[in-house]
């Protein structure tokens, strides 16, 4: 059977410290290597930031994320209902050259966690964003 | 993440210890800026002890950047660990931002 956990987070930026946590706890339960732990948190709060800034989810709203121990990768699923809203949509593509002068930081969040993770997915269903994230082993 | 501000000469110091991110990258914003309005542009942010950063947080040293730049001034930072100078090498904010190795060379270069 793979490990499982699921969290309830409450529709608040301060729930992503929670998160981390119960992340690393289950890294180090499971045999994950701390950086790959780091990589999934890292993206999991970039996308979950703009999930509750542009998301429009009611504030009681859970955001519900489950973790799975896959036998050569780790999987995090995250699922909030509210408007539909791909957080993996970019509105424009990352600013990665400008100089100091130019520099924009939109589509950062979501270039990071595309970067660190090995599969990102979004799907829409039954009134709720699921995103769903794959870091390998 | 917790925030302290030493002087260096006219140099404000600031040292970061934690994580800076979504929850804290407004207040923290702020903080630094503050040090710009009382007169003291050149700042180096001594990064030793921040063990996270997320692109919220790497919009606080853009903003700062761009206002020490128009006030005369210049923003270094130092000692940054293993995770952190990913996320800068990965954005290419290292390219952008005056990273260093220790805090002789970031006095040095602002």
């Amino acid at each position: 059977m793979v490990p499982t956990k699921t969290l309830r987070l409450a529709n608040e930026l301060s729930e992503i410290r929670r998160l981390a946590q119960a992340v690393d706890d289950f890294a180090a339960l499971h045999g994950v290597p701390a950086k790959a732990a780091y990589h999934v948190n890292l993206a999991a709060d970039e996308l979950i930031t703009n999930a509750i800034e542009y998301g429009e989810a009611a504030p009681g709203r859970r955001i519900v994320v489950t973790l799975r121990r896959e036998p050569d990768s780790l999987v995090m699923e995250i699922t909030h209902r509210g408007i539909a809203f791909d957080p993996t949509a970019e509105a424009a593509p990352p600013d990665l050259t400008s100089d100091i002068d130019d520099r924009a930081v939109g589509g950062l969040g979501v270039h990071f966690a595309k970067t660190f993770l090995d599969g990102l997915s979004y799907v829409r269903r039954r009134g709720a964003n699921r995103l769903i994230l794959t870091k390998k082993l | 993440m917790t925030m302290s501000i030493e002087s260096q000469g006219d140099v404000a110091v600031v040292v970061l210890t934690g994580r800076l991110d979504s929850t804290n990258a407004a207040d923290t914003e702020s903080k630094i800026l503050e040090q710009i309005e009382a007169g003291r542009p050149r700042i180096v942010v001594d990064a030793a002890g921040l063990d996270y950063l997320s692109s919220a947080g790497l919009r606080v040293f853009l903003v700062v950047a761009k206002r020490v730049k128009a006030n005369g001034g210049a923003l270094a930072l130092h000692s940054l660990t293993d995770h952190v100078r990913e996320v800068f090498e990965i954005s290419g904010f290292v390219n952008v931002l005056t990273v260093c190795a220790d805090r002789d060379e970031a006095l040095s270069r602002v």
